[in-house]
């Protein structure tokens, strides 16, 4: 079997998927994850070329719209190591019945990529509400997460807009990557090897009384821990300072 | 007492309060202010009863003239009293807001010296917060029974929802346990906001006060009233009133003194199918008045849905390719998003049962209710048999002491912030 392994960015994701078309029309799938390439395969790697990605994101618009496309990259932030294989079968679909698939919600292709993309977008709406920042003595606001997919700029407009009179820091740290507001302008960079944070007087009184606030709130005769696991799963709980 | 037990008191007294929803709110960011909102709302933590944290909720004060019999701070309950001034409430919003702790503020306040003077307090807290601190989040402000017209009516200026708890299903039931509080002195200043949220939303597009509406509380099971009358209220209220939300809280006992109140925690089974039969009415078309019988209750042991549905067996089943959007509605097991995609989909081509099971509608129900392309996957179509079938698979478990309950599993989002 053909398989395209594409670099490992949208730009050679889209590249990958150009090739598809053009020069490997006989690849079968387009897959970054090793486990999915045997022996037997005939594995071509395709490399990355902004223009060629540039023609296959026009190409998603012509046929199905800014929205299609915009779903697709932010599918792509999904950390599911079979991404690229379902987003792949999902493209050929929309290349084939256009802005139908936006809509083709019984059909597989569509569903498994629906999932896909609702993992990412879920997530991320979560974590509007579950990122925690802690003031610093310097005044800038901090926050450290990680989560199972690649969110980070799909939480930036978010935070830029709520909080554009502070200074803040988002720190991806399961993925090294962080974006800094200074109050003018957004910069993305990779994470330095240690961040020294050191807090605000401030933070330590609010800090202490948010801890207590979430404790006092709950009501104790109705005591439901199965239900606040399923609302709010273990594997975030490491970045909020009220757990 | 210090700041931090003025803080851990004042929540104690807020925290029956069930409300913390944060959706519904038109306000978007701007430069050198702090905040906006979010139309969905968003739930920045969970606490260990499994409850959304979207709001600080808190009262500003548990001062109180009022000797409701059901509630912590009424006057003759020996505990401890505070109050927080409306510089030390803003600095305690803003600084949990800055954090992301929460999407804004619920407050709420005990009546002290009289209606008037209570609203004055917390409209001058909420003016501050808006102006001095610069405050674009979410307000959720209780408006005060008795309160005077024009101090309702600024207070709307400054928040994004306001409600007033209608308590007690009946006059009767207010009479006997909230005997300070008036009928008219709850349900005029409702017509008021609902007057105003009316005229604001619906007639100028881009108005200011209460963009997210009102909601309101029942206490359930704290008097007799059954769930037809509950329901029958909620519906009017839904159709007068414009509310966004009826929220229905379960009576715990929080005093022991008073024969006149349960001593035993109301079943939790019961405020969940309340909260089941809500949904079918504000979102899925359904009439209170079809769901049950005047002065009955809803079956604990079956959802409120399926025995609509199971009463009304001669309009099943429907075949999924060509039931009307409404009717889909209907269906034991299918929901508002996947009605949708059902209807949507169709459009495409013919939609068979694997495709339902990808589709994750609840088979296991829907079933006996439907055909796909023409085929019945039931194992029957008797309605008494499927009624027994579907006690069976019923997740609402008796609560002895109402603690503990795993049925939580198959409910919505409603008792989270994002609805």
């Amino acid at each position: 079997m053909k398989i395209l392994i594409p670099s490992p960015n949208l730009v050679g994701f889209l590249t990958a998927v150009y090739h598809a078309y053009y020069s490997h029309r006989d690849a079968e799938k387009i897959s970054a994850n090793p486990e999915a390439v045997t022996l037997f395969d005939d594995a071509v790697s395709t490399g990355e070329d902004v223009g060629l990605a540039r023609k296959v994101r026009e190409g998603i618009i012509i046929k199905a719209g800014e929205e299609a496309y915009d779903e697709v990259a932010a599918a792509y932030l999904s950390g599911d190591k079979n991404k690229e294989e379902i987003i792949f079968r999902y493209l050929r679909l929309l290349f084939k019945r256009g802005r139908d698939v936006l809509t083709m919600y019984s059909d597989p292709v569509v569903i498994e990529f629906r999932d896909l993309l609702n993992k990412v977008t879920n997530e991320a709406h979560r974590f509007k509400g579950f990122l925690r920042f802690m003031e610093t003595q310097e005044g800038v606001f901090y926050s450290y997460f990680g989560g199972d997919n690649d969110i980070i700029e799909l939480l930036v407009p978010h935070f830029r807009a709520r909080f554009n009179d502070q200074k803040f820091v988002l720190h991806d740290i399961k993925r090294g990557k962080i974006a800094l507001w200074d109050g003018r302008k957004i910069y993305f960079m990779p994470a330095p090897e240690t961040v020294n944070v050191t807090l605000s007087e401030n933070e330590i009184l609010f800090g202490a009384l948010w801890k207590e606030y979430h404790k006092n709130v709950a009501i104790s005769e109705r005591e439901n821990k199965k239900l606040q696991r399923q609302f709010l799963p273990k594997k975030y709980r490491w970045f909020m300072n009220e757990f | 007492m210090d700041f931090e037990e003025k803080v851990r008191v004042l929540t104690e007294g807020a925290k029956y309060d069930v409300s913390c929803s944060s959706s519904g709110g038109k306000t978007s960011a701007k430069a050198g202010y702090v905040g906006n909102t979010a139309t969905g709302g968003i739930c920045h933590s969970f606490t260990s009863d499994g409850r959304c944290i979207s709001l600080l909720k808190i009262l500003l004060s548990n001062h109180c003239i009022y000797d409701c019999l059901y509630c912590a701070n009424r006057r003759s309950n020996d505990i401890p009293r505070a109050r927080l001034t409306p510089d030390e409430l803003c600095r305690l919003t803003i600084n949990f807001y800055r954090r992301n702790y929460i999407e804004g503020l619920f407050l709420s306040c005990a009546v002290e010296a009289s209606p008037d003077r209570t609203m004055e307090k917390l409209i001058e807290t909420v003016e501050l917060l808006r102006t001095k601190y610069k405050f674009r989040g979410y307000i959720h402000l209780k408006a005060i029974p008795g309160a005077d017209k024009s101090l309702i009516d600024r207070a709307a200026a400054f928040a994004d929802r306001m409600s007033l708890n209608i308590e007690l299903p009946s006059e009767g039931s207010l009479k006997l346990l909230a005997p300070q509080k008036k009928k008219d002195a709850i349900l005029l200043p409702m017509r008021q906001l609902a007057e105003t949220y009316i005229h604001d939303q619906l007639e100028k597009p881009r108005a200011k006060k209460i963009p997210a509406g009102q909601t309101t509380q029942m206490i359930i099971g704290a008097s007799p009233d059954t769930d037809a009358r509950i329901l029958r209220l909620s519906q009017g209220l839904y159709d007068n009133f414009r509310l966004k939300r009826v929220y229905y809280s379960s009576y715990v006992p929080v005093n022991t003194d008073n024969s006149l109140l349960p001593m035993v925690p109301s079943d939790l089974r019961r405020e969940h199918r309340l909260y089941e039969a809500d949904f079918l009415i504000r979102l899925y078309g359904f009439k209170a008045e079809e769901l049950l019988p005047a002065d009955t209750n809803l079956s604990l042991d079956i959802d409120v849905k399926s025995d609509w549905a199971l009463n009304n067996y001669g309009l099943f089943p429907l075949e999924i390719n060509k039931a009307s959007y409404e009717m889909l509605l209907r269906v034991p097991g299918i929901g508002v998003r996947n009605a949708y995609r059902i209807a949507e989909a169709r459009r495409h081509g013919k939609i068979t049962f694997e495709s339902l099971k990808k589709m994750r509608v609840v088979l296991k129900r829907a079933k006996y209710f439907i055909t796909a392309d023409g085929k019945f996957y039931g194992d029957n179509e008797n309605p008494e048999r499927i009624r027994n079938i579907l006690k069976g698979h019923n997740l609402l478990k008796p609560s002895v002491k109402s603690t503990q309950l795993s049925f939580f599993d198959t409910l919505p989002s409603y008792i989270t912030g994002e609805l």
